[in-house]
């Protein structure tokens, strides 16, 4: 249990590079590894498609012309060998050509950063929302353990993650839109409304920016039913995580050390357990951003919400395979670098890391 | 003159619908400035004595009997009024120094935070004594190391860290469960020393409670020797190493290395 | 807080390899099991749960008798609210919506758990293999398990499904291929964790081959966690299900699909009966498959608790 080996071999050999940088240089090349693997996936998954590309692209008059179709073919470069056309794919997704749509002919890197904005404000405001009651919920629940306050909370949380989003969606917009009207509808606005002039896309932070104070209530109004749906899920989960996580650092003995120097109770749990259990809670965050993500493919649609989400709604339920390997592309991407910046904040966060 | 007098102490744990009785009967006196070393095996209950005093015994659990300190009864003493003795009158050390710390908090923090909420003295004049206790634990580099981390000290210079930490706001009582046994050998013994002389210049009441006897033969005064709850025998060191009373204790110092050829 | 003395490292010296093989893992972790099982379904919330799973066992068991009408006849008014004839409804094409949601019971339940058998199989196959045999296996194995962990889960299934076409049997091709990597991750660290424990490598000290190490030694403590995870996976499997018929990859219509029905009723918030019961459906049976799942782990030893996780996606 004693350190003072290794402290001689500290002393004895420098390190040469920060333990800081280190870890943010590893960190920075396997998230540069994940995506290239996920161009491959998406690239293998276009070219797995038992449907012929080149008959979607051309409609079925056109393909039954040999000629045309294989004029077509060798354009789209699809006469080469596969590993050639992976370079071609990797080239054009490096110059920022995702493709174009197949319904609607407009490329596809131009629709997702059209609708992108959307779905960052709902998302923003719903791990918001997760983060802080699915901490507070989950240290309560770990501080009154198998009380009655613990075992409601615990079976809360299972419902929560048991509900499909996209119903609790529809039940939502049914009973406070449909029927309470306490909340905005459809859309990110009321139809009467102009959106703010475009400088984050983000239309409650625009709406602010400008000084539109009615637009930015009408906004934030119309916002608050899908962050609560899409939180519902992830609150579900980081209670449930953070209560674990509470339990572990309660039983450790710097909670007893701290309780023994007789500290208020609240230093004790605030300062002591939920920091303790804040670090393995971060990890977290990251992947209840992936369920986010997923959360509001099938949500928005619900909610007309304009983003990402609906956008990939629209490209499954056509069949649009750019769109959908578009949209797959990005939120993979989105999906690893949420990680590596999670991942960063733990390193931050945790002096392990931060301090040689 | 006993700071804490331990009358009939008993202490049951319940869990489930079964009882286990912890401690039962346990008496004995810590006296200023004078060490004394409570032995036994795990489980022996000697743990418990400690974290009773402390008024930190396990939930669901009951307490009877009386712990005396100075003239206030510590066996049912509301919580609130046990914290404002905890860590002002009554300071403990733990077992293993790496775990009793808190790894994303600084030693300067760790070691202030009590003594700023009992003394509602200022983070520089807490940070100022911070630095002279740990001179006087012996803590290479006080001034640095008040702003590392946990993981940048070794497990004995940290259990320095938590002497410096338990005596800061100058208590009576220091109870030290097993403040050598996570360490190396090779540093064992300075810890002791330490121990030795904090209790004689402060004036310290001091609870030892290990399972190694070697260590209360070389430093307790008064030695408690504990068996499954039991007091079954408690003496002034040198009559109860050279003529134990009881089987028990006698198997303990016969399980001494070399304890048959000298008893001394 | 532990009862008694927990400042005592836990060190067991004496537990030989030897001793520790006469004790015989194989019957001990079946025994173990056999214990465990029933005890987990006499919390209140693994009661609970089993009871729900057992009544939709039996809707999806005796669904022909139950159905009132033909879950595919358009014999009804349209979007006629609940009333005595067709107790939830009917559907924008006149559909009883009590017949098809029970008749949808069917295809959901044992697809979903047909996909789970198969992905825990394949999953813990594979990280076994990782784990048993380390080295480039173990690399090819887990590099491409983090690949799909790379993905939030129903995205990559909407991108396999959408690449392999409509249809049921893709749509579980792809839940397989994104469910496998938690049983392998899980396997894998639970069988590094005993490959080097005292017993197993009595075992090969004794002379058995790696393969029967594996199976006879090992297995039997990397079940139970496994069952653990399959179970609330059926869940997370019935929701992605759902999801994906929700963007119509999933069951081709007109066969009745309960993440299809909400789907459709989405577009009729008036006749709110379409989504509503078939998503009351999904939230039970997946609540169903949770509680025991929950009450299960919590009979585990912390430790393999802990591979097991809160968040395995």
């Amino acid at each position: 249990m004693s350190v003072s080996a290794t402290d001689q071999q500290k002393n004895l050999r420098p390190p040469k590079i920060h333990p800081l940088l280190r870890f943010v240089l590893v960190r920075i090349g396997i998230s540069i590894l994940l995506i290239w693997g996920v161009t491959v996936v998406t690239f293998l998954m276009t070219n797995l498609v038992p449907t012929d590309p080149v008959a979607a692209i051309l409609g079925d008059r056109a393909a039954a012309d040999p000629e045309i179709v294989a004029q077509t073919r060798e354009r789209l470069g699809l006469d080469q060998p596969l590993i050639v056309q992976y370079f071609t794919y990797l080239g054009n997704l490096l110059q920022g050509d995702l493709g174009v749509s197949n319904q609607t002919r407009v490329p596809v890197l131009e629709s997702i950063g059209q609708v992108f904005p959307a779905s960052i404000e709902l998302g923003i405001g719903a791990i918001l929302l997760s983060v802080i009651i699915g901490l507070l919920l989950g240290l309560l629940s770990a501080l009154k353990q198998n009380t009655i306050v613990d075992h409601a909370i615990r079976t809360l949380s299972l419902i929560g993650i048991s509900a499909p989003t996209f119903w609790i969606a529809a039940v939502g917009y049914f009973v406070f839109f449909f029927k309470l009207r306490v909340v905005g509808g459809a859309g990110r606005l009321d139809p009467w409304m102009t959106p703010p002039p475009r400088v984050t896309g983000l239309y409650t932070v625009d709406s602010l920016l400008a000084g539109q104070m009615a637009t930015f209530t009408n906004a934030l109004g119309h916002l608050i039913l899908p962050s609560c749906v899409l939180a519902l899920f992830t609150i579900g989960l980081l209670t449930r995580f953070s209560r674990s996580s509470v339990l572990d650092i309660i039983k450790l003995d710097y909670v007893t050390a701290a309780r023994a120097k007789g500290l208020a109770p609240r230093t004790v749990v605030f300062k002591y357990i939920f920091r303790g259990a804040l670090v393995p809670i971060i990890t977290v965050v990251g992947l209840a951003f992936g369920s986010l993500l997923s959360g509001a493919v099938l949500t928005e649609t619900v909610f007309a919400w304009n983003g990402l989400g609906q956008y990939a709604y629209r490209g499954a339920t056509t069949l649009d395979l750019p769109v959908i390997m578009g949209v797959g592309l990005v939120i993979g991407i989105v999906y690893i670098i949420v990680n590596f910046v999670v991942d960063l904040i733990y390193g931050f966060v945790d002096p392990r890391v931060r301090v040689r | 003159m006993s700071v804490i007098s331990i009358r009939d102490l008993n202490l049951t744990v319940t869990t489930g619908s079964a009882e286990k009785h912890i401690l039962r009967d346990v008496s004995f006196d810590l006296e200023a400035g004078k060490i004394t070393g409570v032995a036994g095996a795990s489980g022996s209950g000697k743990t418990q004595t400690g974290l009773a005093i402390m008024g930190l015994s396990p939930d669901r659990s009951t307490l009877s009997g009386s712990i005396d300190f100075a003239g206030t009864e510590l066996v049912g003493l509301p919580s609130k009024k046990h914290n404002r003795l905890r860590g002002r009158q009554l300071a403990m050390v733990f077992q293993d120094p790496s775990s009793a710390f808190h790894p994303m908090l600084s030693i300067g923090d760790q070691i202030t935070d009590h003594l700023r909420h009992h003394r509602k003295v200022s983070k520089k004049e807490a940070l100022r004594q911070a630095i002279r206790i740990l001179g006087q634990t012996k803590v290479p580099y006080p001034e640095e190391a008040v702003s590392k981390y946990p993981h940048q000290f070794s497990g004995g210079q940290l259990q320095r860290i938590a002497f410096a930490s338990a005596i800061i706001c100058e208590p009576k009582v220091l109870i030290a469960d097993e403040p050598t046994t996570a360490l190396d050998v090779t540093v064992q013994a300075g810890i002791l020393r330490l121990l030795r002389e904090l209790c004689d210049d402060l004036n310290l009441a001091v609870l030892l409670v290990t399972h190694d006897f070697g260590v209360l033969s070389s430093v307790a005064d008064t030695i408690v020797v504990m068996e499954s709850g039991l007091v079954v025998e408690t003496g002034d060191r040198e009559p109860l190493i050279t003529a134990p009373q009881h089987e028990y204790t006698r198997s303990l110092i016969e399980s001494l290395p070399g304890a048959e050829v000298s008893p001394r | 807080m532990s009862i008694s003395s927990p400042k005592q490292p836990p060190t067991n010296p004496d537990s030989t390899g030897a001793e520790a093989l006469d004790r015989n893992p194989v019957d001990a972790g079946i025994k173990r099991w056999r214990l465990r099982f029933p005890k987990a379904l006499r919390t209140p919330l693994g009661f609970v749960g089993a009871a729900i799973l057992l009544i939709w066992l039996l809707v999806a068991l005796f669904a022909p008798l139950l159905a009132p009408f033909d879950p595919l006849a358009q014999n009804f008014g349209r979007l006629v609210a609940p009333d005595g004839q067709n107790i939830l409804g009917t559907d924008t094409l006149g559909r009883d919506v009590f017949s098809r949601i029970v008749v949808a019971a069917r295809t959901t339940l044992p697809a979903a758990v047909f996909v789970v058998l198969c992905s825990a199989v394949m999953g813990s196959v594979l990280g076994a293999i990782a784990g048993y045999f380390g080295r480039f296996v173990d690399e090819i194995i887990m590099r491409i398990a983090d690949l799909v962990f790379a993905f939030p889960t129903i995205i990559l299934a909407m991108v396999i499904a959408a690449a392999l076409g409509p249809g049921l049997k893709n749509a579980i091709i792809a839940i397989l291929l994104v469910s496998w990597p938690s049983y392998a991750r899980v396997t894998r660290s639970l069988v590094m964790t005993a490959r080097s424990s005292e017993y197993v490598i009595a075992g090969r000290l004794l002379g058995f081959s790696a393969g029967k190490s594996l199976l006879r030694e090992i297995a039997p403590n990397v079940v139970s966690p496994i069952v653990v995870l399959a179970t609330l996976d059926v869940g997370t499997a019935i929701l992605t299900m759902a999801g994906l018929s929700f963007l119509s990859l999933g069951v081709v219509p007109p066969t009745p699909d309960w993440g299809a029905m909400i789907s459709e009723g989405v577009s009729q918030f008036s006749a709110w009966w379409i989504a509503f019961f078939p998503g009351l459906c999904i939230l039970t049976i997946v609540v169903a498959f949770n509680f025991i799942g929950d009450s299960l782990r919590d009979t585990l030893d912390p430790h393999t608790a802990q591979e097991v996780g809160e968040t395995t996606k």
